[in-house]
Parts: structure tokens; C-alpha cells; sequence
């Protein structure tokens, strides 16, 4: 009886499941020089997120200058050729609102939250960043030791502090994401003033990043003010001559420049429309001709597939209870199995019925803590399972009791029942991660970028869970979660050594 | 007409033009200010007394239930740690489901449901209310409380300890509780291995029908609900949870320390230290001064680049990737924090940093530029703050908790916008004190020393990663033991080299008379004190206190044992008759030292330590305890001479107080005639948190007998 009344109870659930969801409207389009614009109305509460997600990582660093897109990250808040050092920051607190970014192995992402009325200022500052960012050695030599000094404080003066950089660096062999985002110190010693040009050169141009905003504001208006200070912004030749006209000293572009105008460099005129024309108006009388075109963005091209041996290692750390963290290799973002993948490792670790928690934590009582999560990644990524150890138990133990649930998953199909609830925890998740407009700001531009321009996605992507089935699971548990595609390393107190 | 078409012609025009040349070297001119608009949440109490909160907010299919029991903090004390074991046995199953059951109903629906000490905050799709509001009555009125659920927690809950014992944050916030609010006050009560052993199932029980009653207790409704639906959900699922009285509870006076106070936690291989510096603010929520405190610690230490911390220590410094200041108001006392991280090798010129940004705003005007930014960023804050709904729920439930003004969140912004740059120099000197300040490092031990300067006696206190005193001392060498160290003290003292000769002198000598003087010059007083000891057992003393030029001067404290009886009388508290406990300890003394009993009494726990360095000077620590008792006393002697140099008692009052006495013997002299001499303290320092007593001994009698009859009351 009682099981008739969940089938019902469940099939309730699935039927009602779409009509509680509401769309996220938006608008998108491209600008001239190649940015393209997602905008999302929303007049709930007079807010609104400006944000900006430039298609750069740490995968687009080069061996020997790790860590480089994130310390770049630092730099640009140092100011622009019309805000001084010191000033960026101001201009959003003046206005009432905040700002941050954050770099990741793929996409570096800047934000401004900001009361509605002050949409025009956070639109100004982001184009400032984007045409001309001006950085000093005093500011780069600042943000260096402040970077250090993050990296200090979120991996190597933390307990465990130190595990993606050790799973990564196993996983991958060739991929630039063998390094994380924070990279060495070393390589933060070594950054120069020319790499930061040569990075803002290639990767921060109009067509490598996203505008997305959400929140309370007028669409008509808000492409008005978008043109004003992104459509005006050069692409390709133009933009670099641009920038080097305001950054470099006569003598240096006239070098830089000796073909178009090394002739008359000397020249009274010159020099006189050199001082007092506008970037624009020099470069509309100088290089009358130059190019708008964008140019290519160079990104990784390396497909490594799955590991083929188990990869294992002891870490030693200042740390007391000992740790397990396995890396499973998956593939990458926009792969299908990918959405098997994520229900798997909720079946493993979503909520306190999961399957790490009942058995290996509850039941077993091995650890105080066993996570599985996914960490899915533009190119191959990563599935993690972290296991912190109960005070006296082995860690034999615990890696046993681990693999015997992964083995139950490749062996039996879950039970329909349980397939049902990952679903409702899906459908709960999609429905509470569109609750702020900075959120649903990072998820448009991430979908836009991750898949190709399906930026609808943010609406549709909910169906492409609901389709996985017990079958797929079982499948990317065998496919993926094999003992010989993983790494696994014990983490040990240091005194043990 | 005409004129509205040009009018929007114009505009069109306008703007078209304006998008050609956007003058990028300004910034742009706001909009008109958007209406803020503060929702009014709805507010009801059932008939248990449990108020209902509700702000209905239909943006999104969801709903979300905050329990919240609000009970006094409680103190502990040798169970710290029981209301967060509590909390989270607080989800563990129902008498009507075991957790299994629960657990798998929760995460069917794909709800969430998280238990804390306070009750709970449960979450779901609006289409599951129902059900989730039939769980979490459900764990609110029958709760189980399960014995292996119990148990699997506290080992839990014990191996999280050892984790946090690694966390050089963990390490600091439990330093920072311990020693601004001391042990006895449940914010600075630290949970240990002990204290959660030492609590029980029933502990957990009878918690939970102490406190969790509906008349002291809120029920927080946020999102796609009605009011009306609220309300009888509320009564449908809480209605039956019977009211109750809840005992209060009453709080130790915290007081600051008296001067700035280095405090070190060494953890080794940190790359980083961890600085925490800090001090109790008597500030409660929702007075008028709060608001000043938090601009006042917005430019100080707030969570912006521009404010002066992060400005100064990592913007123009970079000593750190973050350096911020806190000022929490609370019911019974708030705190001030400002702090970070650090890499080692500036940890000192960080300190010197934040505490001349400390100081400059305490006794520097800030600037008008300053203030005018922090406003426009704290209105900001305000206004984006609302578009979360859980916001207008915790305003709501601030104004009822704290009894604030029903306009205190609409007039927000106004009040905000009245603090003048006065207000912060008065709030600044009203509620902190640069100089009593406790300084908080964790960090590694190499930099250590150039912590120094930053105390104010120029002496670091150690602490280990839950607040308690490090012991850092060195081993002994081999051959040294507690016995060594007593017997070569009670040699020096007798002046004899060996058991024989100590013997021999015993037999000359039966009778000690010491008379000890001390001036107390705040009081315009002199203290003496004479002392009177004889074989095999027996003890006197009287303390007399002279004002002025006059005589003898008045008895403050006498006492007399004569081997099987004896009284002890204070000043203002009278005079009572030992009890037989102290009786046994009279007895078991042994003339004419203290350390001639150590062995021989079977109540005293005589244990060393190790070796212990205080001031250069290297001392032998031990630590003498009577057994069952909380008292406890160390004893320094110094390694070279022998000789006991320092002793300090640790005592407990019956509310768990601890009350310390430092005594120095700064000089030792030889006293008595013939064979009769011994080595005895001359000059002493006595420190008991007031003003030091220096106390001189004036003169020693040594016999062989007394007829002195003081040893039965008769001075």
C-alpha cells in the first residue's frame, strides 16, 4: 500500500515538474568589434550586476609564467589611462555598490554590483578595462606580493591546502591544466612587464569576453550605453595601436611604428598631433587603413583521454587527521556523459541519504567527511572524491570502503527511486541557483561561452538531466570511476614521515 | 502635441549624439536614486507564545523555515560543547522515523534541512511545504535523540577537534574567546576532547527540555507563501508544542586586561601567521551608537579596498592578501577584532601597521571624503542587501529580539546619513582602548621574539590551539626528579650537605618566629606580619596593619593550629573553626618547610614539569595539587642555586573563578645564631592582579622550644 502511494506521490512530481520553473528571459547580440552582450531584466529590487567574462585562464598561461592569468586579474584593478591607481575601486563604492573577480582554469570573471541607477558607471568602468588598463611597476610589483600572499594563505598555511595542485599535476601530463590557477611562486618571481602586455594584447580584446548584465534596467537604454563605451572600442591592428599609442612614448612607437610613420616622426606636425589629437582622431589621421579585424585567440588544443593506470602518491602534511582524495578523469563540459557524471557523484554525496554518507560516514562511521564532486571543466576535467578520516582509522579502510561503493554503482542500476529523488534534487537546485541577478549574470555568460553560444541553455539544460538514466550511470561509473583512470593520494600528518 | 513629439525628437537626437562621443574621462552621472522600498514582513504569535515571522516573497517556487530558540547563551563549563552536539543530534530522527527515514524523505523531495543548536533552517520547492512542515515538527516536538546517533556525533565532533587543532584560524578564534572573555563566560568556554567526553545522552535531553520551548522561540517563514497560509501551517505543525519557563541565566562581569597582551600559538611549519588583535566592546544591538561603530570600523576595517587596513596593508604594503576589522554588538558583550594573515617575515611590521591604523582612528579625525564615501557605500550595501528576502526576515527579527524601534530599518539610511566625523572620535573613545589590547599570533616560532615590543611587560604568553596554557619547557637532565630537586631546596634551607646533618640540625632546632613587614603606600599603611611554626606540626600567624604613627596597629588576619584544633579569623568575615579537612592538612605539615611534607602526605600530587625560562633564568617547575581539588600551586627553582624563587597559586571561587598569586623571593639570607641558622626568603614580591606588595622580613627567631602559647590562640 505504502508503495503504491509513493508511485503516485512520484509521478505527481514529475508531472508537475516543468510548470513550476519560470524561463529567464534575455536579449543577446554582438557588438561590432566581436563582444557579445546578454542582457537580463529583472525589477524585483533596484539592482543590477554589470559583469565581464573574458574567455582566459590558467589553460592559456605559458610553463614558466603559471599563475599569470590570476595575478593579471590583480592588476587590473590598478586603474586605467583616466583612473588613477587606487581610484578603480572608489568610483564602485561611491557609487554604492561592490566589486571582485575571480580566475579560473578557464574564464577570468570581473563583476560590479551596483543599485540599478548607477548601471552606466559600471558599464564605464568595465570599458575602461577592457581599452586601456594601465599598470605600473609599482603596481605590479604590489599585486605580486599580494598574490604571493593569497597563495600563502589559501594553500600552503592551510590544512590539505595543497591538494588540487597535487591531484592536477598527476592527472595531466601535457594539458596546461596541470597547473592551477594560482600557480608557483616561482612563476610569480619571474612575471615581467612585457608578458602583461603581451597578455592583455591576445586575450583582452572585444571578442574574447561577454558582457552579461542582470537586473533592474531598461533593455533600450542599457544597448544605448553599451555602444557608447564597448561599441566604441577598436578590435584587431586598430586596438593595438591605440593602446600603444597611450601607453608608449613618442620615440618607442615611432620605432614600434617605423613603416607607417617613422618618416615623419620628427615632424613638427607630428609631434604636435601627437600631444593634442585624441587616440581616435591620431589614429583616424595616421592609420587610415588599419585593420579592425579581430585576431585569432590561441587556445590549448590538447586531448590527452582517460589515465589508463592508477596513479598513487603520499602527501605529508601539517595536518592531523589523515585524507583520502581520489581524481577520477571526465570528460569535458560539453560532453553527454557529462551530465551522468554529475548524478553520479550526487547519488554519491547529495544530502545525508547519499550513499558516502550513509555507509562510510553513518554506518561505517570511517570518516568524518566523504564528498564526491565533480569538477567539470572546459577541456577533460575531473571527478574528486575527498575523505577525511576518523581519528584512529586506517586509511586502507576508508579507500576500501570507498571503492566498494563506486564497485555497487558499476555492478547494480540504482533503484528507480532513487533516480527519482536525484531528479528533485536537480530540479530544486535549477530553481534556487536563478535567485540573484550577479548569479544568473555568471550563468548566462558561462553558458554562452562553454557551449558554443547556447546561452539558453540557463532554460533547457534542466532536460538534459532529467534524460540521463539508470543505464548512463551505470555506464560512466564503469566508463569513468575504473581504478586505473584516478589518481589517489593519501594525505599524512607530517610527524608520520 | 506638437511640442511633445519635438520634445521626444529632441531626446532621440540627444542621445544619438551622445552615443558618438562618450567623453571616457569622467565618470558618468548616476540616474535619479531608485525608490528603496523595505518590505513589512508579517508578525503573529500563536497561542503557545511562538512568534511567526513571514515575508512572503513569490519570486521563485520555494520556500524557506527557520526555527530559532532563543535562549540565553549558556555556560558550560566542563561540558562545552554540548549545545553544538545537541544541534546536530537535533536531526537525527524522530520517535515516529529514524534518521535513515528522514534523511531519505528530506533529500527525496530535494529539500534541504540543516540543524543547528538553535533549532533548524529547512528549505524546499513551495509544492513540498506540506510535507517538509510535517518533518520538521516532527523534529521539533519528538525528537529521539538516538544513543548511536550519540555516539557516532561526539566521535565526530572529536575528530573535528583534532582537525581544528591544525587550522591556524580555528587556533586563534579559540585563543581570541579564551582570553578576551576568560574560561568561566560561555563565549569563552573552548571545547576540548574532555569536555565533549564528558557529556552525556541525558545531558542532551535535558537541554532539550530546558530550552526548547515555543514562547522563547521564532518561527521565520521566507518566500512563495501567503501570510494566511503561514499562519495556519504554523498552527497546524507548532501549534501543539507546549510552553514553558526557561531559567536565566546570569553572566560574569567581563573585564579587560590591563595593558596590550601578546599572545603566541605556535604552529609549526606555518609559512604564514595569523594575526588576531583584539578586545571585549560593550556595545548591545540596536543602540544608537552601532551605527556610528560601523562606519567608525567601515573606514578602520570594513570589507572595501579603500578602507584604511587593506589600503595600507595590502595596497601600498602588500603584506597580505586581506587585512579587515570587526566590531560585533552583542546582548552581553561584543567584541572588536582587526587582523589577518601575513607571511612570516612581516608579521612584526604588520602588527605595527594595524596598530597605528588602531590608533589614527582613535585619536585622528577622519576625513570628510572618507565618511562621505563609507556612507554612499554602506546605503549601497543596504539597498542590494534587500534583494535577498531573508534579509527583511532577519530585520524583523532583530527589531522583535532587541526591541528596537519599529522605524529602526526604515530610518536606517537617515540615521546613516546624520554621523558626523564628532560621532566617531566620541563612539571610538567610548567603546575601545588601544592599550588593552590582547595581540594574538599564530604562527611559526621562529618569529617569536620580535613579538616582544608589542607587549606592554614585554612578556608573551603561550597558548596551545585551544586556549589553554602551553606548557613549552625543556626536558630535564637525567638524574634530576622531583625528590632531587625538594631534598637539595630543604638542604639549602638547613644549610646542611647531607640526610645526616639534616637530622642532626632538626634535633636543635624546634621553633621558628618570622616577622615580615610590608609598606603599602597608596594606603598610607604598614603591614607586618608575624609567623610562628614549632614541632612536630604546629602553626601561627597574625597580620597587623598600621595607618599613620599608631602602636600596634589592627588585627586583619590571624590563625593558630595547635596539632588537633585550630580557628582562623579575617577582618570583616570573623573567625571560624578549621574543619576537619584543613585540620588533616595542618597535620600532615611538617616542620619547619612546606617541602619537608611533599613526600610524606599522600593528599599532595607533587609533579615537574620540566625546566621553565623566565627572564633568562632557568627554573625547575613544579606543580604541587591536593588531591580533588581544582587549587593548584607551581613552584620555580632556580637550576643554578636551588633555591625556590617563584611560587604561584592558582585558586577557584565556588563560581568557577580563578584568582592567581605571584610571590617573587628577590633575596635570600642567612638567619639565627650559633647552629641554629637556616636559609630563609629576605625580600619578597607579591603580585595578586592589584598593586605589588614588597615584603621585607625584619627579623627570624630560631630556638630549640617556645613557650609562646600563640599556638593555641593566645598572641
Amino acid at each position: 500500500m505504502k508503495f503504491k502511494l509513493w508511485l503516485i506521490g512520484s509521478l505527481f512530481l514529475t508531472t508537475s515538474l516543468m510548470a513550476q520553473q519560470k524561463k529567464v528571459e534575455f536579449v543577446e547580440y554582438d557588438l561590432d568589434n566581436g563582444m557579445h552582450v546578454i542582457l537580463h531584466q529583472d525589477q524585483s529590487t533596484p539592482v543590477v550586476a554589470v559583469t565581464l567574462m573574458y574567455h582566459v585562464g590558467s589553460k592559456n598561461e605559458n610553463v614558466g609564467r603559471t599563475g599569470f592569468a590570476h595575478f593579471f586579474e590583480h592588476l587590473m584593478f590598478e586603474g586605467t589611462q583616466n583612473i588613477p591607481r587606487h581610484e578603480y575601486d572608489k568610483y564602485v563604492e561611491r557609487a554604492g555598490g561592490t566589486l571582485n573577480a575571480n580566475t579560473s582554469q578557464d574564464r577570468t570573471f570581473y563583476y560590479e554590483l551596483l543599485p540599478s541607477n548607477q548601471l552606466e558607471m559600471g558599464l564605464w568602468l568595465e570599458s575602461e578595462r577592457l581599452l586601456h588598463a594601465k599598470v605600473d611597476q609599482v603596481g605590479i610589483e604590489t599585486q605580486r606580493e599580494v598574490v604571493k600572499e593569497e597563495k600563502r594563505q589559501r594553500v600552503d598555511n592551510q590544512p590539505y591546502g595543497t591538494f588540487m595542485e597535487n591531484i592536477f599535476k598527476r592527472v595531466y601530463s601535457k594539458h596546461p591544466y596541470r597547473w592551477v590557477p594560482i600557480g608557483s611562486m616561482e612563476d610569480l618571481d619571474a612575471a615581467q612587464e612585457e608578458d602583461y602586455v603581451n597578455f592583455y594584447r591576445t586575450f583582452y580584446v572585444p571578442h574574447n569576453v561577454t558582457l552579461s548584465i542582470a537586473g533592474d534596467i531598461d533593455i533600450e537604454q542599457s544597448k544605448i550605453w553599451i555602444d557608447n563605451y564597448f561599441g566604441t572600442i577598436p578590435n584587431g591592428d586598430k586596438l593595438n595601436v591605440y593602446r600603444d599609442k597611450e601607453f608608449l612614448d613618442l620615440a618607442h612607437f615611432a620605432k614600434k611604428y617605423n613603416k607607417e610613420v617613422g618618416a615623419i616622426a620628427q615632424s613638427k606636425n607630428f609631434v604636435g598631433d601627437w600631444n593634442n589629437l585624441s587616440t581616435e582622431d591620431f589614429i583616424k589621421k595616421y592609420f587610415k587603413n588599419i585593420s579592425s579585424k579581430p585576431h585569432p585567440i590561441p587556445r590549448p588544443d590538447v586531448k590527452e583521454g582517460l589515465l589508463n593506470k592508477e596513479i598513487k602518491d603520499t602527501i605529508y602534511d601539517n595536518i592531523q587527521l589523515p585524507a583520502i582524495i581520489m581524481a577520477y578523469k571526465t570528460p569535458e563540459l560539453n560532453h553527454k556523459d557529462h551530465y551522468a557524471v554529475e548524478m553520479l557523484a550526487m547519488l554519491l554525496s547529495q544530502g545525508n541519504s547519499s550513499r558516502f554518507n550513509k555507509s562510510i560516514v553513518e554506518k561505517q562511521r570511517l570518516a568524518m567527511m566523504a564528498v564526491a564532486f565533480p569538477f567539470p571543466l572546459e577541456d577533460e576535467g575531473i571527478a574528486l572524491s575527498f575523505a577525511l578520516a576518523n581519528v584512529g582509522v586506517d586509511l586502507k579502510d576508508l579507500q576500501e570502503a570507498l571503492d566498494k561503493e563506486i564497485e555497487i554503482v558499476q555492478q547494480n542500476l540504482i533503484s528507480d527511486e532513487e533516480l527519482q529523488k536525484l531528479k528533485n534534487q536537480i530540479e530544486s537546485d535549477f530553481i534556487s541557483s536563478n535567485s540573484t541577478m550577479a548569479g544568473i549574470a555568471e550563468q548566462l555568460a558561462q553558458y554562452y561561452i562553454y557551449y558554443q553560444g547556447n546561452t539558453n541553455l540557463i532554460n533547457t539544460e534542466i532536460q538534459k538531466y532529467l534524460s540521463v538514466t539508470k543505464e548512463d550511470i551505470k555506464r560512466v561509473a564503469n566508463k569513468y570511476f575504473a581504478n586505473n583512470n584516478r589518481v589517489i593520494l593519501y594525505y599524512l600528518p607530517k610527524e608520520n614521515n | 502635441m506638437k511640442l511633445r513629439i519635438l520634445y521626444t525628437l529632441l531626446i532621440c537626437f540627444l542621445t544619438i549624439s551622445v552615443s558618438a562621443q562618450v567623453d571616457r574621462s569622467k565618470a558618468p552621472k548616476p540616474q535619479p536614486n531608485p525608490e528603496i522600498k523595505i518590505q513589512k514582513p508579517d508578525v503573529f504569535k500563536l497561542d503557545n507564545g511562538l512568534t511567526v515571522i513571514v515575508v512572503e516573497n513569490h519570486k521563485l517556487p520555494k520556500v524557506s523555515f527557520q526555527m530559532y530558540v532563543d535562549h540565553q547563551p549558556l555556560k558550560e563549563g566542563d561540558k562545552a560543547g554540548l549545545s553544538d552536539l545537541f544541534g546536530e543530534l537535533l536531526g537525527s530522527g524522530t520517535t515516529n522515523m529514524s534518521k535513515d527515514e528522514f534523511d531519505q524523505k528530506i533529500d527525496f523531495m530535494g529539500a534541504n534541512f540543516y540543524p543547528n543548536a538553535s533549532g533548524f533552517f529547512a528549505s524546499s520547492l513551495t509544492k513540498h511545504t506540506d510535507k517538509l512542515l510535517n518533518l520538521l515538527s516532527d523534529v521539533i516536538l519528538h525528537p529521539a535523540f538516538p544513543e548511536d546517533e550519540f555516539e557516532r556525533i561526539r566521535e565526530q565532533t572529536l575528530s573535528g577537534l583534532a582537525t581544528s587543532s591544525s587550522d591556524p584560524n580555528s587556533m586563534s578564534n579559540n585563543v581570541s574567546n579564551v582570553v578576551n572573555y576568560g574560561k568561566e563566560h560561555p563565549y569563552g568556554e573552548v571545547v576540548t576532547e574532555e569536555t565533549v567526553n564528558a557529556i552525556t545522552l541525558e545531558d542532551i535531553k535535558q537541554h532539550y527540555g530546558s530550552y526548547f520551548k515555543p514562547n522563547i522561540s521564532y518561527l521565520v517563514v521566507v518566500g512563495d507563501i501567503t501570510s494566511d497560509k503561514a499562519k495556519s501551517y504554523a498552527n497546524k505543525y507548532f501549534g501543539s508544542w507546549i510552553k514553558g519557563e526557561v531559567k536565566n541565566q546570569t553572566y560574569l562581569e567581563v573585564k579587560r586586561g590591563t595593558n596590550n597582551q601578546v599572545y603566541f600559538v605556535d604552529k609549526p611549519g606555518a609559512v604564514q601567521s595569523v594575526i588576531n588583535i583584539t578586545q571585549t566592546v560593550d556595545l548591545k544591538p540596536g543602540h544608537e551608537d552601532e551605527i556610528k561603530l560601523r562606519i567608525y570600523n567601515q573606514i578602520l576595517g570594513g570589507g572595501s579596498f579603500s578602507a584604511r587596513l587593506m589600503s595600507n596593508l595590502r595596497e601600498d604594503k602588500a603584506y597580505t592578501y586581506g587585512c579587515y576589522s570587526r566590531i560585533y554588538s552583542d546582548e552581553i558583550i561584543g567584541e572588536f577584532y582587526a587582523g589577518g594573515s601575513f607571511r612570516n617575515e612581516v608579521t612584526d611590521s604588520a602588527i605595527t601597521q594595524i596598530l597605528y591604523e588602531i590608533n589614527r582612528i582613535y585619536n585622528e579625525p577622519v576625513k570628510a571624503s572618507e565618511l562621505d564615501l563609507v556612507k554612499k557605500s554602506m546605503t549601497g550595501a543596504f539597498a542590494r542587501s534587500l534583494e535577498n528576502p531573508q534579509t527583511i526576515a532577519r530585520f524583523a527579527l532583530n527589531t522583535i529580539r532587541y526591541n528596537l524601534p519599529d522605524d529602526y530599518y526604515t530610518n536606517y539610511l537617515k540615521r546613516l546619513e546624520a554621523v558626523t566625523i564628532d560621532d566617531l572620535l566620541a563612539v571610538g573613545k567610548k567603546y575601545l582602548n588601544p592599550n588593552q589590547l590582547n595581540i594574538i599570533v599564530v604562527g611559526n616560532a621562529e618569529i617569536v621574539d620580535k613579538l616582544k615590543p608589542f607587549d606592554t611587560d614585554q612578556t608573551i604568553s603561550y597558548k596551545d590551539a585551544f586556549g589553554n596554557e602551553a606548557i613549552k619547557l625543556k626536558a630535564v637532565p637525567d638524574g634530576v626528579t622531583t625528590k632531587s630537586i625538594i631534598t637539595d631546596f630543604i638542604y639549602k634551607s638547613l644549610l646542611v650537605n647531607n640526610q645526616a646533618e639534616l637530622d642532626a640540625k632538626l634535633k636543635k632546632i624546634g621553633f621558628i618566629q618570622t616577622t615580615t613587614v610590608a609598606n603599602i603606600e597608596q594606603m598610607g599603611a604598614k603591614i607586618t606580619a608575624i609567623t610562628y611554626k614549632t614541632k612536630p606540626n604546629k602553626s601561627a600567624s597574625i597580620v597587623r596593619m598600621t595607618q599613620g604613627e599608631g602602636g600596634k596597629g589592627q588585627i586583619v588576619q590571624k590563625e593558630w593550629f595547635n596539632g588537633t584544633k585550630g580557628r582562623s579569623f579575617v577582618m570583616m568575615q570573623g573567625s571560624k573553626a578549621f574543619s576537619d579537612e584543613e585540620i588533616k592538612e595542618k597535620q600532615n605539615q611538617i616542620f619547619p618547610l612546606d617541602q619537608m611534607s611533599y613526600f610524606t602526605d599522600e593528599d599532595l600530587t607533587v609533579e615537574l614539569l620540566g625546566i621553565d625560562e623566565i627572564d633568562g633564568v632557568e627554573y625547575y617547575k613544579i606543580k604541587i595539587q591536593r588531591n580533588g581539588k581544582d587549587d593548584f600551586t607551581y613552584e620555580y627553582y632556580n637550576t643554578k642555586t636551588g633555591l625556590l624563587e617563584i611560587t604561584e597559586k592558582f585558586t577557584f571561587d565556588e563560581e568557577g573563578n580563578s584568582h592567581s598569586v605571584k610571590i617573587k623571593i628577590t633575596a635570600y639570607q642567612t638567619y639565627g645564631k650559633g647552629k641554629n641558622t637556616m636559609q630563609l626568603p629576605a625580600k619578597t614580591i607579591m603580585e595578586t592582579g592589584g598593586p605589588i606588595m614588597e615584603l621585607e622580613t625584619k627579623s627570624v627567631v630560631i630556638k630549640k622550644k617556645s613557650k609562646l602559647k600563640v599556638f593555641d590562640g593566645y598572641f
